[in-house]
C-alpha cells in the first residue's frame, strides 16, 4: 500500500518568511511580521495536492539546532520526537550564507530536505542571485525559488516536494537512503574530538551537535558518551581560547563560502534607501520623536478616516430600524430587535472602520520592519523598568488583543521578566476598548479626537511601565537574559498580506459582534425592559445601587452598568452605553447628544480612563491564569486594575473639572 | 579596544570574543565570529543599546555585552 499522507515541516531562521509561505501553502491565516519571534508555537495546516494529503507544520524560526532557547527547543524537539516525512528548509536568498548555516546542520543529520529560497527579488536587487542549480548540485538536495507573496511560484515547489516525497518514501521501503549525510571537515582538534565521540557509539552528526551545543542536546546520551563528551570538551578548552561552538560555526561558514566563492556578501553594502531610512528612523535625537509622531498620526487617521464608513454603517443600521418599525406592529418582539439588537450591536458595528484602520496601520509598521527599530529606540526605558527587550513584540500585539499578546510572552525566558510582561499587558489598550474612546472622544473632544485617542493609549503605556517598575522592585531579581536583536532589512509591505491581515480582523470583530456582543446586548435589553410598568428597570436598580461607588468619578447609573457589562468583553461597554442612552434617541447622532447632555466632559474623560485601566476581560483573565499557572496573578490583575482605574478616573475627573 | 568604545561610522575587525558561553554561542549562530569587520551604525537616545553592522546584517547589542567583544585598535 502506498502512503498517501505526508508531514512536511517548515524550518528556517527567524524572519525568513516561513509563516508567509505556510499561509500560502495551506490557506491558513497565521500572523506574520517583519521581525523575529512572531511564531512561538507549532502550527499545522493541510493541503490536498495530486491525490496526496500534505500536512504542513510551521515551526518557530531558529538560528541553529544546537542552542537552547525556547524557540530552538520547540523546533529541535519536534524534529527529534516526531520526525516529519520531509523538511522544507526556508532560506532568505539575500542573506544566504547565514541561512545556509542551519541547512548544513539539517544535512549533517541527513534529514530529507528541500530548500525553498525566499526573497529572490531582494537578492536580485543586490545583484547576487544564487545559482540554484549549482547550489542543489553541491548540497545534493533540490533547491527552488519560493515567495510567500506569490501564488504562481508555489506550483513548481509543490511538484518538486511531491516528487521528492514519493521518491524518498519508495527508497525508505527498500531500505536505501537517498540522503547521504553532508560531510564538512572541521578544524583538526574538532575532528579529533568528534572521532572520540564516535568511538562512544554516537553518529557523526550527534557528535558534532554535542560539541556545538556544549552537551545541551535533545537526544539521550549514554554514560559512556557523556564521559567522552566531557573529556573532548576539556581537550578543546585546553588547546583553544575559542569555544567549540565558535570553531564549528567557523567550519560551517568556511564550507558555505567555499560553495560560492564568487559571491562575497560582506562586500555588498546596504542599499542607499535602506541606509537613508535607518539614518532617519534610528537617529539619536530624531528617532524617538518620530516614533511618537507616527503613533499620533496613526490615531488621528484612525479617527478621521474611520468617520466616513462609520456614517454609512450608521445609515444602514437606521434604515434597517425604520424597515423593522414599518414591517412589524409595535410589540415586545419589535422592541428586542430595535432597542436591543440594532441599538446594541449596531452601536458597536459603527466602530468597525476605526478598528480596521488601526490594525491596518499597525500591520504596516510591523511588516515594513519599523517595529524592530522602535524596540531598539525604547530598549533603555524598558530595561530600566525590568522589561526584557523581547517584551516589545507582546506589548505592541496588546494594542490588537491582549490574549495572543500574552501568549507571545513565551519567547521571554527569564521568568520574572515574562511575568511582568504578562501582568502589564492588559494596560496596553486593546482594540475592543477603541469603540468607547472613539464614541466619547467624538463627543467631548470633537476638535482633537485623534489626539485624545493618542493620549489615552499613551496613558496606558505609562501606567504599564509604572506597574512594571513597581513589580520589578517587588519580585526577586533574576540574572538578566542576554539581549541580541537583529534589525530586519526594510521591506515593502505586501498588499496581499495586508489585506488578508485586515480581513481577518474584520472577521474576528464580526464574530465577536455576532457572539458575545449580541448576547451581552440582549441581556442588557432584558434587564432594561423588565419589570415592565415598574418605575425602575432591573438595570437601573442595579446601576443606582452601585452608583455611589462611582459617584466621585462623575458617573451616573448608566455608566455604572456599562462598565459592569464590559467584563464580558470591552466592546459591550459601547453597546450598553448606546442602549441605555438611546431609549429616546433616534440614531447615533441622537445618542451623542443624549450622552453629552447627561455627562460632564470631565466625567467623559474619567470614563475613558476607567475603561482603559479596569480589569481585563474574561478571555484575558483566563489566559493570564493559564500562562502564569495560578489564579493568584489573575486575581491580582483584577484587583490592581480596579484600584488603578478608580484612582485614575478620580484624578481625571477632578483635574478635568478644573480645566474642561 | 572593546566594541562599545567605537565611534559612529567607525569600522574595525573583531579580534576576540570573551564572556559567558551562552553569549558567545548566540553570536556564533548569528554568524558573528573573529576576523569579521564590524561597524557602529546607530546609537539609541541613551547611548545604550547600539546598532552594529556586519556586511548587510544589522544587530542591536547592549553595551554590557559589547564590552566582551575586542576589536582591532586601527583599521
Amino acid at each position: 500500500m502506498t502512503k498517501k499522507h505526508f508531514t512536511v515541516a517548515l524550518v528556517g531562521n527567524p524572519n525568513c518568511g516561513k509563516t508567509s509561505l505556510f499561509n500560502l501553502l495551506t490557506g491558513a491565516r497565521q500572523r506574520t511580521g517583519n521581525m523575529a519571534g512572531v511564531t512561538v508555537d507549532i502550527k499545522q495546516g493541510t493541503r490536498e495536492y495530486e491525490g496526496l494529503t500534505l500536512t504542513f507544520v510551521d515551526l518557530p524560526g531558529i538560528y541553529s539546532l544546537s542552542q537552547n532557547r525556547v524557540e530552538e527547543r520547540v523546533t529541535r524537539d519536534y524534529l527529534l520526537s516526531t520526525p516529519p516525512d520531509f523538511i522544507l528548509n526556508v532560506l532568505d536568498a539575500s542573506h544566504l550564507s547565514r541561512h545556509l548555516a542551519l541547512t548544513t546542520q539539517l544535512l549533517e543529520q541527513s534529514l530529507p530536505t528541500l530548500l525553498a529560497l525566499n526573497m529572490m527579488d531582494e537578492a536580485a536587487r543586490l545583484r547576487q542571485v544564487p545559482d540554484l542549480k549549482e547550489l542543489s548540485r553541491q548540497l545534493g538536495v533540490p533547491a527552488l525559488a519560493s515567495d510567500g507573496r506569490n501564488i504562481h511560484i508555489i506550483k513548481p515547489l509543490l511538484d518538486q516536494l511531491v516528487a521528492s516525497l514519493l521518491a524518498s518514501n519508495q527508497h525508505q521501503s527498500s531500505l536505501v537512503s537517498t540522503f547521504r549525510a553532508l560531510d564538512i571537515v572541521y578544524e583538526p582538534h574538532i575532528e579529533q574530538a568528534v572521532e572520540q565521540l564516535q568511538l562512544a557509539d554516537l553518529p557523526r552528526w550527534q557528535a558534532i551537535q554535542c560539541l556545538e551545543a556544549q552537551g545541551d542536546v535533545g537526544f539521550q546520551l549514554t554514560e559512556n558518551a557523556q564521559n567522552a563528551m566531557t573529556s573532548a570538551l576539556q581537550m578543546l578548552a585546553d588547546r583553544h581560547d575559542e569555544t567549540a561552538t565558535e570553531m564549528i560555526t567557523a567550519g560551517r561558514y568556511g564550507y558555505i563560502h567555499g560553495l560560492f566563492h564568487e559571491i562575497d556578501e560582506n562586500h555588498v553594502d546596504i542599499s542607499r534607501i535602506d541606509s537613508w531610512l535607518d539614518r532617519i528612523t534610528l537617529n539619536r535625537w530624531l528617532g524617538l520623536p518620530l516614533f511618537f509622531v507616527s503613533l499620533w498620526l496613526i490615531f488621528e487617521a484612525t479617527f478621521t478616516f474611520g468617520a466616513y464608513p462609520a456614517d454609512w454603517i450608521e445609515q444602514g443600521v437606521s434604515l434597517l430600524g425604520d424597515g423593522v418599525n414599518w414591517l412589524l406592529p409595535e410589540s415586545l418582539f419589535r422592541a428586542v430587535i430595535t432597542d436591543g439588537l440594532l441599538a446594541g450591536v449596531g452601536g458597536v458595528l459603527v466602530f468597525l472602520p476605526n478598528v480596521v484602520l488601526l490594525f491596518f496601520f499597525i500591520a504596516i509598521l510591523e511588516q515594513s520592519g519599523y517595529m524592530a527599530r522602535a524596540a531598539f529606540l525604547t530598549d533603555r526605558v524598558m530595561s530600566k523598568v525590568g522589561l526584557h527587550g523581547k517584551a516589545f513584540v507582546p506589548l505592541v500585539m496588546g494594542f490588537g488583543c491582549n490574549v495572543p499578546a500574552i501568549m507571545a510572552t513565551r519567547t521571554i525566558e527569564e521568568p520574572r521578566a515574562r511575568l511582568i510582561t504578562i501582568l502589564i499587558n492588559p494596560f496596553m489598550s486593546c482594540s475592543a476598548r477603541l469603540p468607547v474612546y472613539v464614541l466619547l472622544a467624538g463627543i467631548f473632544f470633537t476638535d482633537n479626537a485623534g489626539s485624545a485617542l493618542f493620549g489615552i493609549h499613551m496613558l496606558g503605556i505609562l501606567v504599564a511601565f509604572m506597574i512594571a517598575a513597581l513589580l520589578s522592585r517587588w519580585l526577586p531579581a533574576q540574572p538578566n537574559e542576554i539581549f541580541i536583536m537583529e534589525l530586519p532589512p526594510w521591506r515593502w509591505p505586501s498588499w496581499r498580506s495586508l489585506v488578508l491581515h485586515v480581513w481577518d480582523k474584520v472577521k474576528d470583530f464580526l464574530q465577536k459582534v455576532g457572539g458575545v456582543i449580541l448576547v451581552g446586548s440582549l441581556a442588557v435589553w432584558v434587564l432594561q425592559t423588565f419589570p415592565m410598568q415598574a418605575e425602575m428597570s432591573f438595570l437601573e436598580q442595579l446601576g443606582r445601587w452601585m452608583a455611589p461607588i462611582f459617584a466621585p468619578l462623575g458617573f451616573q447609573w448608566q455608566e455604572t452598568v456599562a462598565l459592569l457589562s464590559g467584563f464580558l468583553a470591552k466592546e459591550v461597554i459601547a453597546a450598553t452605553l448606546a442602549m441605555v442612552y438611546q431609549v429616546n434617541a433616534e440614531d447615533i447622532g441622537g445618542l451623542q447628544l443624549a450622552i453629552q447632555a447627561g455627562l460632564a466632559p470631565a466625567a467623559g474623560l474619567a470614563l475613558m480612563v476607567f475603561t482603559l485601566l479596569y480589569m481585563p476581560c474574561l478571555a484575558t483573565l483566563a489566559v493570564i491564569r493559564r500562562e502564569t499557572g495560578s489564579w493568584r496573578w489573575a486575581a491580582l490583575s483584577i484587583f490592581s486594575g480596579l484600584v488603578l482605574a478608580w484612582v485614575g478616573a478620580w484624578l481625571a475627573f477632578t483635574l478635568g473639572s478644573l480645566i474642561l | 579596544m572593546t566594541l562599545d568604545s567605537l565611534a559612529r561610522g567607525q569600522s574595525r575587525k573583531i579580534v576576540n570574543i570573551s564572556g559567558c558561553g551562552d553569549f558567545r554561542q548566540r553570536l556564533a549562530t548569528l554568524g558573528i565570529l573573529r576576523g569579521q569587520m564590524i561597524q557602529l551604525s546607530a546609537v539609541s537616545p541613551w547611548g545604550n543599546p547600539k546598532v552594529y553592522r556586519l556586511g548587510r546584517q544589522q544587530i542591536c547589542l547592549r553595551n554590557e555585552e559589547a564590552v566582551c567583544i575586542q576589536v582591532s585598535d586601527n583599521d
